[in-house]
């Protein structure tokens, strides 16, 4: 190996694991040209890479976000409302409708009262359907906010307002933002991955775009079939002694450059091209499940070389086992205007298992304390059913958009487990007690990565933009 | 460092004072700290703690303490020292954000210890019209002064006690100069010729030549598309492509033509309203008002039709904001602006200008309650070059058409006999019985209308996967099988059957299950024997949808855009005359939309062969010829030209036909167009669009410019009115972003933010003899271009030494020329170049090069399109030209920070990460293009040695000759593969991967 290189790696190895703040650059350049530069170096674009400090002490090191896109049913998964069976089928309440907005809804519609069995699980008793057995198993592991709302009711500007704190496109996602103030723990993989089972949402690659923070802070997708990473396998019949050579005589003429015109910008591109050559050997040894146990992968109902929300689940273990701080995954198919009855429950089928896994894997390993879990939709669904497709043509009900309540749940990290927070009204409309705000779930977030949401600022077109926009507040009766 | 020793130059005129530091200038140095760290909480609206820190008087009144903010000449007693120097987390100051920074601090002491100079109603310096400052002249300069900028920029260097870098060596000059002004690197002959040219006038003749090439356009196009957010697709959910491509080219054109700035403007504000503007014999006013249809639309099913539209009218209020007034207006959206001199109700008078376009949406159909079309006003241009090829089009439509009506003609003679043999096969054969639908559900949520022909056709939103749960009752006795069409539509892409792609309408039928239930009784799933179909793709047999394990499925690719059938044969007959309730089940869940856009189910009756004769048609066949009504004769002459094998082979090239003909229409380009009856505008609460306060009328800012009265201001008022020459910023923020192009910064280094909280100008008379130069000289672009190409300020090396690095690490006092690396499209653009791949074809569609395969296919809402990878040139173009699909834009050129184009963008960031390593390493663009180049070595230079190879594969990547270091590290890369693969035209790949991946040959050097 290349003198350099293994100075590189052993100093950058070394300095990613301490909040040392100095980037790579930074550290190659100083091995080239001497510590007097290293400082000047600091100040540049190169200094990107590297764990930096927190604002204070944090409670959670990563997240794992669960988004199911299209918005589950709360009312038929955790907030029973038996209110609703009363008045099951009736015309629902003037004021659910007036003055008020819906997607899909219009006239006089309907009270829809859930299908489906509620029972009481845990220590902590928390309510949860009958959809999610295996959810149940862990109640006592999560915490349960009833009180969600939102300002938007179609899902692209309400998956961009949860995930970039905007309803509209152009802003980064709170992964970017995360990485943007905490920098890599990771010297060979991205800091921020998403992984994908169904279509893509609608907000598109959006939804993990570091938007105008620099794009070394954007969501890299990891796939699960064809190469994980784009452009990550070498061309065919390229083999890696062949990409190692080239590697090594690309290095040295930019070594050369940057002895004779001293831009530290060449010696972060230097370090940036290992670390894309190890991240060829990463990247593959962690998306092979196979080496799981059978129990494991028993556990999450996971199977290798397909591409499931349960193998997702496992891969996010995997990928916070090897530091990566963000790692989110969108579950397609939740947007149950129609057939409620049979495609929700489907659904569930496909979460449940795997969610449920991942809780007792994170804490059999012990990663549950500083990991934490969110899991949740962009809005949720409302208390009247929909018996229309919009087009003018009748269904099966289902319930439209709604972002007045909803329900999320979060676990790990900083997180009081087996508690129920927040709660909406008698039939499930309105929020009663304890709103939690898509920006308030934002700041709370950042707070437990040990981030301050109102500081952490970065100055775009004139103006300091946050995650949370103008707004949020961190939810106190959310920390352990 | 070279510092300035005393035989250096004097300057004679401005900046004067040399020396000791000059006092703090309130204007340039303390009020943008007060309005960005401090103005949050203690600006003019809403003062935390009571304190305001807008006015001297302000902030020694101090806050409900009572304590004075300030001690003037006395920093050390001030208040405002001590909270920015807390320790205490509970009294630091600023209480949000991040802490000041030393220097910040130091400033402030400064100021305050200087008595705190304070001057009252002083306007901002960007709020003031520019004059023409005089040129700084330099006595013995240690450099080439070229013209007018390198007299302020080395006046600066003057002051600062620093030398000016040395010329860049020529060759990198000529490859700088090259990327900048038309986004390429020069040939190795230009590279030749210049090193050649050793007249004075060498690198004019260079900078004319690069001025006039029509690729300028193309370079200088890209990041003022940026700032249009210009894409082909709506943006949000329903992400459809979208055609307003020749806005794109329109800007080429006018860049390449030098169209003055201030029609420039006007145009693109307002050319709809400029006299004369017409589709036909006009259109370019028209068509450049696409930089405001660029914003987004969302046409999302169940999207507030009108909150869109708000929303549209808000981005173009705050993108014409920052593009031309280099001000951040969306603060005022919801309240005055804490910081700058606008009100909210300054943002609802421009936003009144703007609230008169059509709406872009509507209902999607008469029936739809929530699903959308998008119906945004566009024009078709003229399109005579497609004229010839028009009506040879139509010719041969009107060919089949003859040929379709003489082979109907023919049918009908052969009517009797076909009767003849009909009515002896009629005993056996089966009949068909159309189901009449009593209800149809879609598990994907797709919207459906059932046709007079009792067949179902899906509308709206295509899902990804789908299951079709279908009732029917039928008093049908001795019901034999089912029949399945899946038919075509004009509605469906390609005309169906399926519904995911114009392209491969297939659809996959995974199962199809029935149950009958008799009267009173319970459903029964019924039981099939076999099936049989029109067409079956290879493996995907309909026999699949009756065998116990299922397989695959039903499909019928590559037999798109005809109609299919499959029957399917019960085990034994069902039916009773009291009514029989059926239930078809049928899942299609292979994805990407591979669903059945047209079906109907009929029930057989008798004994089921292929070709089962219409129950209708069989009643017809035994009633005598004389005895038929007409609508009877005109079912059988139907029946039997519909089952003409010759006409139903006319009928499908006559689709074909028709669809050339409808790809044959001109461009479309989307345009501003007024509503008729004026909207009413009011200052929106709290930015609410349902909250409307007080009405406005359409009105300029009052800290700006004037604008003439008219009667009824519109849009070209303004446009207008934003390309004054009274305009203070127009032309400053203008020249400050080309600044930034040549030079990786602007002057002022917030180009979108000419406020208070900006920051100053590094070289403020050099920002405004440029702004004054360039309206003095007509509003040219090129004159500015040319100028600052031609300066020694730009010819300058790059090279920077460690004091310097250290001193200056972002270069802002222009000691040093600029280096650094280039956008995306510029990085491709150049690899194909370097390969000698690229196209240099101009405009015309969007064009696909190759990206991995599926990106596009799966995906929530909208319309489904594989991407389809252009084939020739076009698969080598210039990346202005590639398709920008916003919710999936194209990954390579992403992984290089180029931007969604969701929102305006004036600067993009600039990465440096592992993903553009594996992008140029791996991507097969690239991959493709190192192949090229091994291939071009070879071509060029057949009898060259390693050696000269080498050297001409480093010429072409950096201009440059290498050095021997660079030379052997290539070579012996040569040598190493050479001997690992003995084939010379691996080891050629390798080097040229290599030579493609350089830090320097994807840098601005």
């Amino acid at each position: 190996m290349h003198p350099i290189e293994t100075r590189l790696r052993d100093v950058t190895r070394r300095t990613f694991l301490k909040n040392s703040g100095v980037g790579v650059g930074a550290i190659a350049l100083s091995s080239l040209l001497g510590e007097s530069l290293c400082a000047a170096a600091q100040l540049s674009n190169a200094a990107a890479a590297g764990a930096r400090p927190p604002h204070f002490a944090p409670r959670a090191k990563r997240v794992i976000y669960l988004h199911m896109v299209g918005a589950p049913s709360q009312l038929d998964l955790f907030d029973h409302k038996p209110a609703l069976a009363a008045c099951d089928g009736k015309p629902c309440p003037e004021e659910f409708i007036a003055g008020k907005r819906f997607a899909f809804l219009r006239g006089h519609p309907t009270i829809a009262a859930t299908r489906f069995a509620f029972q009481r699980h845990g220590r902590s008793g928390a309510e949860i359907s009958e959809l999610l057995p295996h959810l149940a198993g862990v109640a006592d592991e999560i915490a349960i906010v009833k009180s969600l709302h939102t300002d938007e009711f179609n899902h692209a500007p309400a998956q961009l307002l949860l995930h970039t704190g905007f309803g509209r496109p152009g802003r980064p996602s709170g992964g970017s933002w995360v990485t943007y103030g905490l920098g890599s723990e990771n010297s060979d993989l991205p800091a921020y991955v998403a992984l994908q089972s169904g279509p893509l949402a609608g907000a598109g690659t959006g939804l993990w775009s570091s938007g105008f923070l620099p794009s070394v802070h954007q969501g890299v997708q990891f796939r699960g079939s064809g190469e994980p990473v784009l452009f990550l396998d070498n061309p065919k019949n390229h083999s890696a002694t062949d990409r190692r050579q080239v590697l090594d005589t690309v290095r040295r003429l930019n070594e050369a450059q940057l002895a004779d015109v001293g831009d530290p910008e060449i010696a972060t591109r230097i370090s940036q091209y290992e670390l894309a050559f190890r991240m060829q050997t990463a990247v593959p040894e962690l998306m092979d499940i196979s080496k799981e146990s059978a129990d494991t992968l028993a556990l999450y109902g996971a199977e290798p070389s397909k591409a499931s929300f349960a193998n997702n689940c496992l891969l996010a273990r995997r990928l916070v086992e090897r530091g990566v701080r963000i790692v989110q995954l969108y579950d397609a198919d939740w947007d149950h205007h129609n057939n409620l009855a049979t495609r929700l429950p489907a659904k569930c089928r496909d979460v449940d298992r795997a969610m449920a896994a991942l809780i007792r894997d994170l804490k059999q390993r012990g990663l549950l304390d500083d990991t934490l879990v969110i899991w949740g939709g962009e809005f949720g669904r409302t208390p009247m059913a929909q018996t229309d497709t919009g087009t003018g043509a009748k269904s099966n009900p289902g319930r439209d958009h709604h972002k007045e309540a909803y329900t999320m749940w979060l676990a790990g990290g900083g997180v009081k487990p087996g508690i129920t927070y927040g709660a909406t009204d008698e039939l499930g409309y309105n929020l009663a007690e304890n709103p939690v705000h898509v920006h308030d779930l934002n700041a709370t977030m950042l707070h437990l990565l040990g981030l301050d949401h109102e500081r952490l600022t970065y100055r775009y077109q004139g103006r300091d933009f946050r995650l949370t926009d103008v707004h949020g507040k961190v939810v106190k009766g959310l920390l352990a | 460092m070279r510092l300035l020793v005393s035989c250096l130059g004097l300057i004679l005129l401005p900046p004067a004072v040399a020396g000791s530091e000059p006092p703090v200038d309130f204007a340039r140095d303390i009020r943008p700290i007060l309005a960005s760290r401090c103005y949050d909480c203690h600006g003019p609206e809403k003062p935390k703690g009571g304190l305001q820190l807008i006015s001297l008087q302000s902030a020694l009144r101090g806050g409900e303490s009572g304590t004075p903010a300030l001690v003037a000449g006395a920093s050390a007693r001030s208040e405002l020292i001590a909270r920015i120097t807390a320790t205490d987390e509970e009294d630091i100051m600023p209480q949000k954000g991040e802490r000041l920074k030393p220097a910040e601090i130091t400033l402030l002491r400064r100021w305050i210890d200087e008595g705190a100079v304070w001057p009252e109603n002083q306007k901002h310096w960007a709020y003031v019209k520019p004059t023409r400052p005089p040129v700084p002249i330099i006595e013995n300069p240690n450099s080439e002064i070229e013209n007018p900028i390198d007299a302020f920029v080395f006046a600066r260097l003057v002051q600062e006690k620093l030398l000016p870098s040395p010329a860049a060596d020529k060759a990198r000059w000529l490859r700088r100069v090259s990327l900048d002004l038309i986004g390429l690197p020069p040939s190795p002959a230009e590279v030749a010729a210049f090193l050649d040219d050793t007249s004075t006038e060498a690198h004019a003749r260079v900078v004319d030549r690069l001025l006039a090439s029509p690729h300028y356009g193309e370079r200088w196009a890209r990041p003022w598309l940026d700032l249009a957010r210009y894409a082909d697709s709506h943006g949000f959910q329903r992400d459809d492509l979208r055609e307003s491509w020749p806005y794109r080219d329109w800007v080429v054109r006018a860049m390449n033509a030098d169209l003055p700035f201030d029609q420039f403007t006007i145009m693109q504000i307002a050319g709809d309203l400029l006299p004369g503007a017409d589709a036909q014999t006009n259109p370019d006013p028209l068509i450049a008002t696409g930089f405001h249809r660029a914003a987004p639309t969302n046409v999302e099913a169940g999207a507030d039709q009108e909150e869109g539209r708000v929303n549209q009218v808000i981005d173009r209020v705050n993108t014409t904001a920052t593009v031309w007034l280099g001000s951040t207006l969306e603060c005022a959206q919801c309240h005055n602006h804490k910081y700058d001199p606008f009100s909210q109700r300054d943002y609802y008078r421009l936003f009144a200008y703007f609230n008169q376009t059509e709406r872009e949406t509507a209902f999607a159909s008469a029936k739809a309650t929530a699903t959308l079309a998008f119906t945004g006003p566009f024009v078709s241009l003229p399109d005579t070059a497609n004229d010839p090829k028009r009506a040879a089009t139509n010719a041969r439509l009107k060919t089949i058409d003859d040929e379709i009506a003489a082979a109907s003609a023919r049918v009908a003679d052969a009517l009797p006999a076909w009767e003849r043999s009909a009515r002896a096969a009629l005993a056996t054969a089966p009949q068909s019985h159309v189901l009449k639908i009593a209800s149809f559900e879609s598990s994907g949520d797709s919207g459906h209308r059932v046709l007079p022909d009792q067949s179902v056709l899906l509308t709206d939103d295509v899902p990804d996967r789908d299951t079709y749960t279908i009732t029917a009752r039928t008093t049908l006795t001795g019901i034999t099988g089912f029949k399945l069409e899946a038919l075509n539509d004009a509605s469906l892409p390609g005309n169906g059957p399926g519904r995911g792609e114009a392209a491969r309408p297939n659809f996959v039928l995974n199962s199809f299950r029935v149950t009958a239930a008799s009267a009173g009784g319970e459903a029964r799933p019924v039981k099939f024997v076999r099936a049989t179909a029109s067409f079956s793709q290879a493996t995907f047999p309909a026999a699949n949808l009756v065998a116990p394990a299922g397989g695959k499925g039903w499909a019928i690719s590559p037999q798109f855009g005809r109609d299919h059938w499959a029957n399917f044969e019960l085990a034994a007959p069902l039916g009773s005359p009291e009514g029989t309730t059926l239930v078809f089940t049928l899942v299609q869940n292979l994805g990407s939309g591979r669903t059945i856009g047209r079906l109907r189910l009929s029930a057989l009756t008798g004994s089921i062969g292929e070709a089962a004769v219409p129950a209708d048609v069989a009643q017809v066949l035994p009633i005598p010829v004389a005895q038929r009504t007409t609508a009877q004769t005109a079912l059988l002459h139907a029946h039997l030209i519909a089952h003409d094998p010759a006409i139903v082979a006319l009928k499908q090239s006559r689709a074909k036909v028709v669809q050339e003909l409808a790809e044959l229409t001109g461009p479309r380009t989307l345009v501003m167009r007024e509503v008729a009856q004026p909207r009413m505008t009011a200052v929106l609460k709290r930015g609410n669009f349902l909250d409307p306060g007080e009405p406005v009328q359409p009105g300029t800012p009052e800290i700006l410019h004037a604008m003439p009265a008219t009667a009824t201001p519109n849009r070209l008022d303004l446009g207008r009115w934003l390309a004054d020459r009274e305009n203070p910023l127009v032309a400053r923020v203008t020249v400050n972003r080309w600044w930034q192009e040549f030079f990786g910064q602007g002057l002022v280094r917030t180009p979108e933010d000419f406020g208070v909280k900006g920051e100053a100008p590094t070289h403020p008379e050099l920002l405004d003899w440029l702004a004054v130069e360039f309206v003095e000289h007509g509003w040219s672009m090129k004159h500015i271009h040319r100028l600052i190409a031609l300066s020694a300020a730009y010819r300058q090396s790059s090279r920077v030494t460690p004091e310097l690095l250290a001193r200056d690490d972002s270069n802002r006092l222009l000691a040093r020329g600029p280096r650094f690396r280039l956008e995306a499209e510029a990085i491709r653009d150049n690899a194909l170049a370097i390969a000698g791949l690229l196209s240099p074809k101009l405009g015309g569609p969007p064009v696909r090069p190759y990206q991995p395969p599926g990106l596009w296919d799966s995906k929530v809402g909208g319309d489904r399109v594989t991407y389809e990878v252009s084939t020739g040139e076009d698969a080598h173009r210039r990346g202005l030209y590639t398709v920008w699909k916003r919710a999936s834009p194209y990954p390579s050129f992403m992984n290089f920070d180029a931007n969604n184009r969701g929102a305006c963008t004036v600067r993009r960031s600039r990465s440096n990460t592992p993903l553009q390593a594996l992008t140029l390493l791996n991507d097969p663009v690239y991959v493709e293009a190192a192949a090229a180049l091994a291939q071009r070595l070879a071509r060029e230079r057949p009898d060259a040695g390693v050696a000269e190879r080498v050297r001409f594969g480093f010429q072409l990547c950096v201009a440059r000759t290498p050095n021997a270091v660079e030379s052997a590290a290539l070579e012996e890369l040569f040598a190493q593969q050479r001997a690992a693969h003995r084939d010379d035209a691996v080891a050629w790949q390798a080097v040229a991967t290599a030579l493609l991946n350089l830090d320097e040959t994807i840098t601005k050097n």
